[in-house]
């Protein structure tokens, strides 16, 4: 199931770069950083990023749904937790912004307000999950600079170099 | 529909006990899931992996909360 293509194969011993395998090391880490997986899809790991997006999609929306948005993703309560929840992009930034709407809206409402240990399960939870999405960004940009430095490399051997 | 949607992600869940611990499952096998889903080069190796890895931590934080238990019973 190896779904990268980096160069095609024309004539024995003879590969010549792929143009379209050559891709941006920041526009896969952007994209894996708005929706988790899209860089692996931009890079042409199409099951790999369904996967990764499934997996971190459910995981953080389900310690959403355990704390709540009031209590889960909270600039002033969980400190260096949002850095980590911030992360999971769009996603975060959505949960965060309706946090806000709640707390505007339901000041002093306990009926949205988690406590212990709904309240940390949730943060961990989404901490968690952003730090995982960390590490997709980061292997989508190793992966994007590997598909790079191969087409390269194809290149060079194309043109009988070393 | 669409209420009761936003209700789940508005409204916190109680949780007590066991739940608590249990909760513990799905955040483990999500990260061996991701985990393995960028190692392994060839994904159909994944499923298995992913499993003895999720297997592994969980024995592993077993392990380690038995033997911090034992540390304190002896040490009380």
């Amino acid at each position: 199931m190896n779904d990268s293509r980096s160069a095609i194969q024309t004539a024995p011993g003879a590969v010549l770069p792929n143009r379209s395998a050559m891709r941006s090391m920041p526009l896969a880490g952007l994209l894996a950083w708005l929706v988790p997986g899209a860089g692996h899809w931009y890079l042409g790991h199409r099951t790999r990023a369904v996967i990764l997006f499934v997996t971190t999609t459910v995981t953080f929306w389900t310690g959403i749904a355990v704390g709540g948005v009031h209590s889960t993703v909270h600039p002033s309560q969980n400190g260096a937790w949002l850095a980590a929840q911030l992360c999971m992009g769009p996603q975060s930034l959505g949960a965060l912004a309706a946090g806000g709407y709640v707390r505007k809206h339901h000041a002093g409402d306990i009926a949205y307000q988690a406590f212990w240990p709904a309240d940390n399960l949730s943060v961990v939870y989404t901490g968690i999950c952003g730090l995982l999405n960390l590490l997709i960004i980061i292997d989508a940009i190793a992966r994007a600079d590997d598909s790079a430095a191969s087409s390269v490399d194809a290149g060079i051997r194309a043109r009988g170099g070393p | 529909m669409g209420e009761l949607l936003a209700q789940l992600f508005v409204q916190p869940i109680s949780l007590g006990g066991t739940a608590q611990f249990l909760m513990l499952l799905p955040l483990v096998l999500a990260v061996a899931v991701v985990y393995k889903t960028i190692h392994c080069r060839d994904l159909r190796d994944m499923p298995v992996a992913a499993m003895v890895l999720w297997v592994t931590i969980l024995a592993g934080m077993m392990g380690i909360g038995a033997g911090l238990y034992v540390m304190y019973r002896v040490m009380a």
